[in-house]
């Protein structure tokens, strides 16, 4: 797939990046120049935004602080081996329930966390997006509406799903009415028929779930051969993790994906507009800076707050974007508590993309007479074995002789996975640690997190759901072990700058032309997987600078 | 390249009735040469299999206590020594290098301070129940040390600032799992069917048996499908 | 009803062999999809058993035309393909989607990942061809109360309808990620009603139109072959894992259906 650039500017595209398929392809170097948009972070948000505004016209670098992978060397089948793909940059945790951080929410390279992501693409519901005016105050959480509404996001949820052929049912029966995905759903696996027949002997709708991974041959990539190691890296380049769909779709319009490139701060000039980055770059002890006219930071929900932070300077002494003060403030993650079961026949539960095919969204909606408020989606997951035994010890406390003798029937074991909304709390936060400090020097950040009432009154019914559906399907000695899943919050996205760090376009109240366009922004959790929201947020920022180029507004 | 190290199902020797696996002719590296595993999986586990580390971090003490902490909480009676799943020394060189795992509880300190706290706290706590040091102790009163050490604030002066059951259930226990299920006569012994790249599974069904899985031997297998 | 010699082989030697390799490409894909299945049910043998039967018959009968034995043999393995058939079929429908954990509430979903429903039915339609063989060699004119070309163009029109139905679930299914999964949709379609047509009221001009979509669909047929075959290749690891991606893939077989159909009709245009 090698490809000639022809053109005026063809004698600058003097680097080259890895292909998909083992080939390098061509990429212009844009070190040198006062670039358009300089994106931190190639991963969910920060790859859809490098694509469309370099397919736009406009000069991108994305600035990366892992590798740059190759799917066809550098995806090891391996569960250890893929302790790379995280950040193993250590960030400190605390609070009543500190989080883990790891496979769980926290990718490092190209394509972020969408190369270890489950891949589950649901469309949050026209509900999420006015919590506040349907539910009401919550003591002790600050819910609000989001500044904009579904939609305002249909059409993009609709451009990702394309982008990524999602895979998913002709019928959806949850949320608003919608066409058929791009392409048809998966074959299900034995854990994804455990809760189908769970649900249909309660009486719970269940149905076939749309996932990021291609069932048909899609381009020049081959469909799922349900290997299963789809949290340790896709070989087959079946799951269309922003690696493969959009960030080549970036370096053909143009753009410059820098990888290895740690950025410590994002600059600005006397007027208090971003000028550029600075950042450490593998090999070199010195700071390099990289101009820019904009800067969209896209690190997700830890790393964005923290940057904002760290580029704290006379003019802006608590951190760039932090008028508000809450940079950092209101982070979540969603509840993932994970239920499991013993079955008489093999379900050998590391087959097949861990979501298995199944799903239920019958939960995801505040329930008259729950004692909770906001809602829960029921998936399926395969974990592994050194994952399966870490949530022993976790849920069952088990260790020794007990640990090992389990672990033998690892293969008749079935599990069941929540993602629950959680409340956004002012006092659940990331900062940066006061004496932490991480191998460039930066303060590291640090991550103080609680759950709320109506959080672990949600967790306690999802919990007893999943064992009775997976008792239902004839499972044993049903247990549960707590986790949680993805980060948002942290840049909450309002119209009021008093009330919020950025607009409903992504765009810093204090800075304009600084944006964040990643999961930080969510001003509530919602109860389904975020990263298509991601996207479709990034694909509608993209659109709307591009407006604003038009208009000359930007 | 394409010939595989030479780990042979081990010859069950010591007390294997507590851990019969239920595959026991099933050895994921049969598959070294077969679709199932390409050349970076091979070179990933060849160096887990051929490159054990030599202790480097800890001290011959420390290191002694900690091989008696480790088969408490992995035991494997049914191995000799030489055909042990090593552990030590993966968290040996984990600590050496420095390698950290993404993130760490604000309660406790950097892991290469943590861990030598933890050894020595094993050892207060052994000392102040049973009079003499963890490695000494018979296999009982080990396990009950640990136990204290579960449950939370045991005798012993470091716990007092390292708390126990953060570290015992989120640091210890946790290492030496993700080391031994990472190795290949785990694999066997639970049915993991290892690596798979590029070829995945066709049957994915409750009771699906892929040729190239851990065939049913013992054991419940229903072919749902 | 005047019978044509093409290559010193009357029309109803050419219908074996044409049935010989029918049965023959659904032996293939049955063998491949019962094994995926691991003979799980013990009736899965009996596709494979029936249909070896009916090919070594249909040979026979294609050599040996006139011998009595072998014609009455031929007949009695057709009439037991089309009960293994349309038991193939039940067995189908009942595990295939019924007792599915979400049964017919996901119908359609079982009808693209369940045991591919019509496939079976394809076997009882070589099964009644070979009964219409056995009757022609034994020198009948009519056969189930039809003349046999009349007969023959309903066999290709409702058959070929069904092969359609099916390859339209599976290439949906596959989310016609190539345009070429659109052709057996297309022309064969227009076959379909003039089969129907010429069955009804034979002329000289629609009976040139069936045989230029005859020629069509066994193009199709043809290229369906070539294109599943390339289809294992576009899996990943290709041919590297070739019982993986035969299990996985586009079945290699059933595409010779379309083939199949197209011979017979041709047949009876040309040589009844």
């Amino acid at each position: 797939m090698e490809r000639t650039v022809t053109g005026p500017d063809a004698a600058l595209w003097t680097l080259t990046a890895p292909g998909i398929h083992g080939n390098r392809v061509p990429m212009r170097d844009r070190s040198r120049e006062d670039v358009d948009f300089c994106i931190v972070g190639a991963g969910a948000g920060g790859g859809v935004l490098g694509a469309k505004l370099a397919e736009a016209g406009f000069s991108v670098v994305i600035l990366e602080a892992g590798e740059h992978w190759d799917p066809t060397r550098d995806f090891i089948s391996d569960e250890s081996a893929a302790a790379k793909l995280f950040w193993t940059d250590e960030r400190i945790t605390g609070g009543e329930h500190p989080v883990e951080l790891g496979s769980n929410n926290s990718g490092r390279g190209v394509g972020g966390s969408t190369v270890h992501y489950s891949m589950v693409a649901l469309r949050a519901h026209p509900e999420d997006f006015s919590r506040r005016s349907i539910d009401g105050d919550v003591p002790g959480a600050d819910l609000v509406d989001w500044p904009l509404s579904f939609d305002d996001l249909e059409p993009y949820y609709e451009e990702v799903e394309e982008a990524l052929q999602i895979a998913g049912p002709t019928f959806y029966p949850w949320g608003r009415r919608r066409r058929r995905y791009p392409q048809r759903e998966h074959e299900l696996n034995a854990c994804a028929n455990v809760l189908v027949r769970g649900c249909r002997h309660l009486g719970i709708p269940v149905a076939p779930s749309p996932i990021a991974t291609l069932s048909a041959p899609h381009a020049d990539r081959p469909p799922c051969v349900y290997r299963g190691l789809c949290n340790y890296g896709c070989t087959t380049n079946a799951k269309s993790s922003t690696l493969v769909t959009y960030i080549p779709r970036a370096i053909r319009a143009g753009a410059e994906v820098r990888p290895e490139s740690m950025v410590a701060q994002v600059i600005h000039d006397e007027q208090g507009h971003a000028s550029g980055v600075l950042y450490f770059r593998k090999g070199h002890k010195e700071l390099h800076r990289q101009r820019a006219q904009h800067v969209i930071i896209a690190g997700y929900a830890i790393e964005s707050p923290r940057l904002l932070l760290n580029s704290a300077s006379s003019r802006f002494p608590d951190g760039l974007a932090n008028s508000s003060g809450l940079v950092g403030k209101y982070f979540m993650v969603q509840s993932s508590d994970q239920a499991y079961a013993k079955f008489p026949e093999r379900i050998n539960q590391y087959k097949a993309p861990p979501p298995g095919g199944a799903i239920s969204e019958h939960f995801n909606r505040t329930m008259p007479e729950a004692g909770f408020i906001c809602g829960y989606v029921i998936e399926v997951i395969g974990p592994h074995p050194v994952e399966f035994s870490e949530r022993l010890i976790a849920g069952r406390s088990l260790w020794g002789a007990d640990l090992r003798r389990e672990m033998l029937d690892y293969n008749f074991y079935s599990a069941l996975g929540m993602v629950g909304e959680v409340m956004p709390q002012r006092s659940n936060h990331v900062s940066l640690h006061p004496t932490e400090r991480d191998q460039y020097g930066l303060p590291v950040a640090y991550v103080v997190f609680s759950y709320h009432e109506n959080d672990k009154r949600l967790i306690e019914h999802a919990r007893r759901t999943m064992q009775r559906i997976l008792e239902a399907a004839g499972g044993t000695g049903s247990w549960a072990a707590p986790r949680t899943a993805h980060i948002m919050g942290t840049c909450r996205m309002g119209s009021q700058p008093t009330t919020s760090v950025v607009n409903a376009d992504c765009r810093a109240h204090d800075i304009p032309n600084l944006y964040i366009c990643d999961g930080s922004v969510f001003p509530t959790s919602t109860g389904v997987n975020p990263s298509l929201t991601i996207q479709a947020l990034a694909a509608r920022t993209a659109d709307r600078l591009c407006d604003k180029a038009r208009r000359g507004d930007l | 390249m394409m010939t595989g190290p030479t780990h042979h199902r081990e010859s069950q020797s010591q007390d294997t009735s507590l851990f019969q696996s239920r595959y026991p002719h099933f050895n994921v590296l049969d598959k070294w040469a077969t679709p199932d595993w390409d050349d970076q999986t091979r070179d990933a586990i060849r160096r887990r299999l051929e490159q054990v580390p030599t202790i480097r971090f800890f001290t011959e003490p420390e290191r002694r206590t900690l091989e008696a902490v480790v088969e408490q909480i992995l035991p494997q009676p049914d191995r000799t020594p030489t055909q042990k799943v090593p552990i030590v020394p993966w968290i040996d060189k984990k600590l050496f290098d420095d390698t950290r795992d993404g993130y760490r509880r604000d309660v406790l300190p950097p892991q290469q301070i943590s861990w030598r706290m933890a050894i020595r706290g094993i050892d207060e706590t052994a000392q102040a129940l049973y009079g003499m040091a963890f490695s000494d102790l018979g296999s009982d009163p080990q396990r009950l040390v640990l136990e204290r050490l579960q449950q939370g604030e045991p005798p012993g002066k470091t716990w007092q600032i390292l708390p126990s059951h953060v570290f015992f259930s989120k640091v210890l226990t946790v290492a030496i799992v993700k080391i031994y299920y990472a190795h290949p006569m785990a694999w066997n012994e639970i049915g993991y069917h290892g690596p798979s790249s590029p070829r995945g599974y066709s049957r994915i069904w409750d009771g699906g048996i892929d040729p190239w899985d851990a065939q049913a031997e013992h054991g419940a297998h229903g072919d749902r499908s | 009803m005047t019978s044509a010699v093409f290559l010193e082989l009357g029309p109803f030697q050419w219908l074996a062999i044409i049935l010989a390799m029918g049965t023959g490409v659904l032996f293939f894909d049955a063998l491949v999809g019962h094994y995926r299945h691991r003979f799980g049910y013990r009736l899965q043998y009996a596709p494979l058993a029936v249909g070896t039967l009916v090919i070594l018959a249909a040979v026979l009968a294609a050599a040996r035309p006139s011998v009595t034995w072998v014609i009455t043999a031929l007949e009695m393995c057709g009439w037991g393909a089309a009960v293994t058939g349309l038991v193939g079929f039940g067995y189908h429908w009942y595990y295939g989607i019924v007792k599915k954990p979400a049964g017919l509430a996901w119908f359609l979903h079982y009808l693209m990942y369940g045991a591919p429903l019509l496939f079976p039915l394809m076997l009882t339609s070589m099964g009644l061809l070979a009964v219409i063989v056995a009757a022609g060699l034994s020198g009948a004119r009519m056969v189930f109360g039809a003349p046999m070309p009349t007969a023959l163009c309903l066999f290709v029109a409702v058959v070929l309808l069904g092969s359609i139905l099916q390859a339209g679930i599976l290439h949906y299914r596959g989310a016609f990620n190539n345009p070429a999964m659109y052709l057996p949709l297309s022309i064969p379609v227009v076959t379909v009603a003039v089969a129907l047509w010429v069955a009804e009221s034979p002329s000289a001009a629609n009976e040139t139109v069936f045989a230029i979509l005859l020629w069509s669909t066994l193009l199709i047929g043809f290229t369906g072959f070539g294109m599943h075959l390339r289809g294992i290749d576009r899996q990943m690891g290709g041919l590297y894992v070739a019982l993986f991606n035969l299990m996985q893939g586009p079945p290699q077989g059933v595409p010779g259906i379309f083939v199949a159909l197209a011979g017979v009709g041709l047949v009876a245009v040309y040589l009844l």
